[in-house]
């Protein structure tokens, strides 16, 4: 019996459709697990803000992850839950960083100062990172095989179909929410 | 039933395939990506880490010497602002300047010596550099048909002085770069004295350019820009306006506010032209001529004859227009007209003609300042070679060709060089960079890029006061890099010849003369010179990224002739010659005459895109 073309054109289309929708995301990015389990949900309830842990300093840096000295300023001792117990045996006690992984590394070429933003304009933390403080888990960072860049740079949907404003940090975000701000830029403002 | 597969089946889902990754996000997800992995360096920057702070230096790219002040974070510079208030650039900086901490991780960039042999480049160790050289610099001591050469970017450093001792000791020659303002030169010999003359843009309402690429890349771009942006906030009458004569609309005459194009080699019939309308209509500077000048009854001869009409015949712009510049130059005044550049110079007679221009429009008494050079070390008793003029070097005369690392081929095309090479000449480079001149090396010895050594820059020859700066190293150089200075000495020393060392005291010099001001640029204010204590403090405020600055030089007392003897008749005849073809329209790729550098890869996005407004000079007492 003879196919029909429609059949024939459908066998090829549907997997196409499927392996360019759900498979290609799934390949495209490669994941890499945290060193720690943390728990932002339950530093917010003890009273502790952004800023507490990822201050922008006077003279205009950023602190970006927070530094072992800091974490331990309150968890220095095991005890508490294995995520402290991990914290303590391996970075605190013998005095090495935690290498947290960001999952909104820009580009090498992009500069991007916080203080201008958090300082100066007094833009809210969650407008970029989304309720990063109501999580209960970091998660983990899908990293791009092929731009090396970690997946919240595009957003979650591969289609780019943003349901909220802090999804994606591609330069056409950054620039949208320039112009929305009345901010003309040029190059140099942002690629040293 | 059997199923049938055919081959057209096959065919049919291949595209419903094709349709079906179209209609996914793998194109267009891939090519983003894809372009992302292209863009990202092979060698990035490393992430700054370390304290905020803010150094100061001085742009080493191109014989302006702008101020540059960096941001920094710990080690590393991370973007260039102009320094407001500095004596050399007011504020003003160029693209160049602007992205000066690229080019240490320029993709050309070499960090060991190379050697270039049956066309393959091969790096080669200290010893094999030094090896090489030593023997290129014995075979040139030794065959006056093959002598040395040395050609000197900045001259006047303690490099220069070992360049300068190293061509006298094998009886070879020392060069440098011609003048950067060829017609200034004209118009100064015209004084009946000895006179050095410099531009203060300050002081311009008009600058008229007959082809010298003012906005890109000659005199100082950066301060010229700041000049214009500043003069936008003012009445259009009030505003410094730049007007391009040229014969192509190069990317300077792009950005002017005019751009008046012209027959090529017709530069001196329109000058005469603009000439013969201010005398015509007595527009020019009557005061002054009459007290600073000498000659106008032969220049009002000589200008009578090229009337607009004749102008327009000769020159391609239009009778109206001529007319219109000229009067407009009057009425703007006070307005001076540069010429040429070294790259392409004009015509004796077309730089004849703008220094006539230039004086009667009373130029000298505005714009045009006296200046003098800065102190210098004395040469104490080494035997120096003196400057000699490269079309004085005889053609294939040359069998060591040593090239400065500050050598800008846009000054000294490689052209010029390659016709005085005697066969198998060998090129020795100390450029940084596998560009420009440094690409033609076939012993290439890299020094520092620029922010990697602290260098000593005197300012460019035609600024408005001399400028100097022991411009201090922001960035450390690649532990395996060679000075030249040390593999020169050491090369000479292997062949026969020990070379002097070099006078140290050019802070000393500065000290005795006791002139001028030093400039902080970290407060943007001046302090006497007289009230140094010493050369080591002057030393430790240049090393804090200070500046020195010359006095204003008294007004010269004297006059200027307007016309040499027998020149009207070469002028005339330079003018009234045959006409060229139209002139020009296309745009011309830009190029970085005066920087040795490569540009950085950012470069020209910036200049695509980017519409550069320095900040306004915020340091005037």
């Amino acid at each position: 019996m003879k196919l029909p073309a429609l059949v024939s054109i459908t066998a090829g289309l549907v997997p196409a459709l499927a392996a360019g929708w759900l498979l290609f995301p799934r390949l495209i990015y490669k994941t890499e697990a945290q060193p720690l389990p943390f728990n932002h949900k339950v530093h917010a309830e003890q009273g502790m803000s952004c800023g507490d842990c990822h201050a922008v300093a006077e003279d205009g840096r950023f602190a970006g992850m927070p530094t072992t000295e800091s974490c331990a300023g309150c968890h220095a001792e095991k005890g508490e839950n294995a995520g402290v117990n991990a914290l303590v045996e391996r970075y605190v006690e013998p005095g090495v960083e935690i290498p947290w992984l960001s999952n909104a590394r820009q580009p090498d070429n992009a500069y991007f100062p916080h203080a201008a933003h958090v300082t100066g304009e007094k833009v809210a933390c969650a407008r970029c990172h989304g309720p990063h403080g109501e999580s209960t888990a970091v998660r983990p960072v899908q990293v791009n095989r092929l731009s090396g860049y970690p997946r919240d740079i595009w957003g979650p949907s591969i289609s780019r179909l943003r349901r909220e404003e802090w999804q994606g940090m591609k330069m056409s975000d950054c620039i949208a929410c320039h112009r929305a701000g009345g901010r003309e830029s040029a190059c140099i403002d942002c690629h040293k | 039933m059997k199923l049938e597969v055919s081959r057209r089946d096959l065919l049919l889902a291949g595209t419903g395939a094709a349709a079906g990754i179209a209609l996914s996000p793998v194109p267009w997800k891939a090519l983003d990506d894809l372009s992302i992995w292209t863009q990202r360096p092979p060698t990035p920057t490393p992430r700054p880490a370390g304290p905020l702070a803010f150094r100061f230096t001085s742009c080493t790219l191109c014989p302006a010497a702008c101020g540059l002040k960096a941001r920094s974070f710990g080690p590393q510079p991370v973007g260039f602002s102009g320094v407001p208030g500095h004596p050399a650039s007011d504020g003003g900086l160029c693209p160049l300047g602007l992205t000066a901490h690229h080019l240490a991780k320029h993709p050309l960039r070499a960090v060991a010596p190379e050697r270039v042999s049956g066309g393959k480049r091969e790096v080669v160790d200290r010893a094999a550099a030094s090896a090489a050289l030593s023997a290129a610099i014995a075979a040139a001591a030794k065959d006056p048909k093959r002598s040395l050469l040395v050609v000197d970017g900045r001259p006047g450093r303690s490099l220069s002085h070992a360049f300068r001792a190293l061509a006298a000791a094998t009886n070879g020659r020392y060069a440098v770069p011609g003048s950067p303002s060829p017609a200034l030169d004209v118009l100064a010999a015209r004084f009946d004295g000895p006179l050095s003359l410099g531009v203060d843009l300050s002081k311009a309402r008009r600058v008229v350019s007959f082809g010298m690429p003012v906005l890109t890349d000659a005199g100082t771009p950066g301060l010229l820009a700041r000049l214009r942006a500043e003069g936008r906030r003012k009445p259009k009458n009030e505003r410094l306006e730049v007007v391009h004569v040229g014969a192509t609309r190069t990317k300077s005459a792009g950005f002017a506010d005019r751009f008046v194009p012209i027959a090529p080699g017709t530069e001196a019939a329109l000058a005469l032209g603009l000439a013969h309308v201010l005398l015509d209509e007595k527009l020019a500077d009557a005061a002054f001529l009459a007290a600073r000048t000498t000659g106008l009854a032969g220049l009002e001869a000589l200008a009578a004859r090229l009337a607009p009409p004749l102008v327009e015949q000769k020159t391609g712009v239009p009778a109206g227009d001529v007319v219109a510049l000229a009067r407009d130059l009057a009425a703007s005044r006070p307005a001076v007209v540069l010429g040429g550049d070294p790259a392409e110079p004009l015509s004796a007679e077309a730089d004849a003609a703008i220094a006539a221009l230039n004086l009667l429009l009373g130029a000298p008494a505005g714009p045009l300042v006296a200046r003098r050079a800065a102190p210098a070390a004395p040469d104490g008793d080494a035997k120096l070679a003196a400057v000699t003029p490269l079309d004085a070097v005889p053609e294939r005369s040359v069998g060591l060709l040593l090239l400065d690392g500050t050598v800008p081929e846009g000054l000294v095309p490689w052209a010029r060089l390659e016709k005085l090479l005697a066969d198998g000449a060998v090129v020795a480079s100390f450029s940084a960079f596998r560009a420009g001149l440094g690409e033609k090396a076939t012993l290439l010895v890299p020094g520092p890029a620029p922010l990697e050594e602290a260098v000593e820059i005197d300012g460019p020859a035609d600024a408005p006061l001399a400028t100097f700066a022991f411009a201090p190293a922001l960035l450390a150089p690649p532990k395996e890099l060679v000075l030249p200075e040390e593999l020169l000495r050491e090369a000479a020393a292997a062949a026969g010849f020990e070379l002097p060392a070099s006078p140290a005291g050019r802070a000393a010099a500065i000290v005795a003369a006791k002139r001028g001001q030093l400039f902080d640029p970290s407060t943007a204010t001046t302090t006497p010179v007289s009230s140094i204590a010493d050369a080591a403090a002057l030393e430790t405020a240049f090393a804090a990224g200070a500046c020195w600055v010359d006095d204003p030089a008294p007004a010269p007392a004297g006059r200027f002739a307007l016309l040499r003897d027998e020149e009207a008749p070469r002028l005339l005849e330079s003018a009234l010659g045959a006409p060229g073809p139209e002139p020009v329209r296309v745009a011309a790729l830009p190029r970085t005459a005066l920087s040795a550098a490569p540009s950085s890869p950012l470069l020209t996005k910036l200049t695509r895109e980017t519409a550069l407004f320095p900040a306004p000079s915020a340091a005037k007492a």
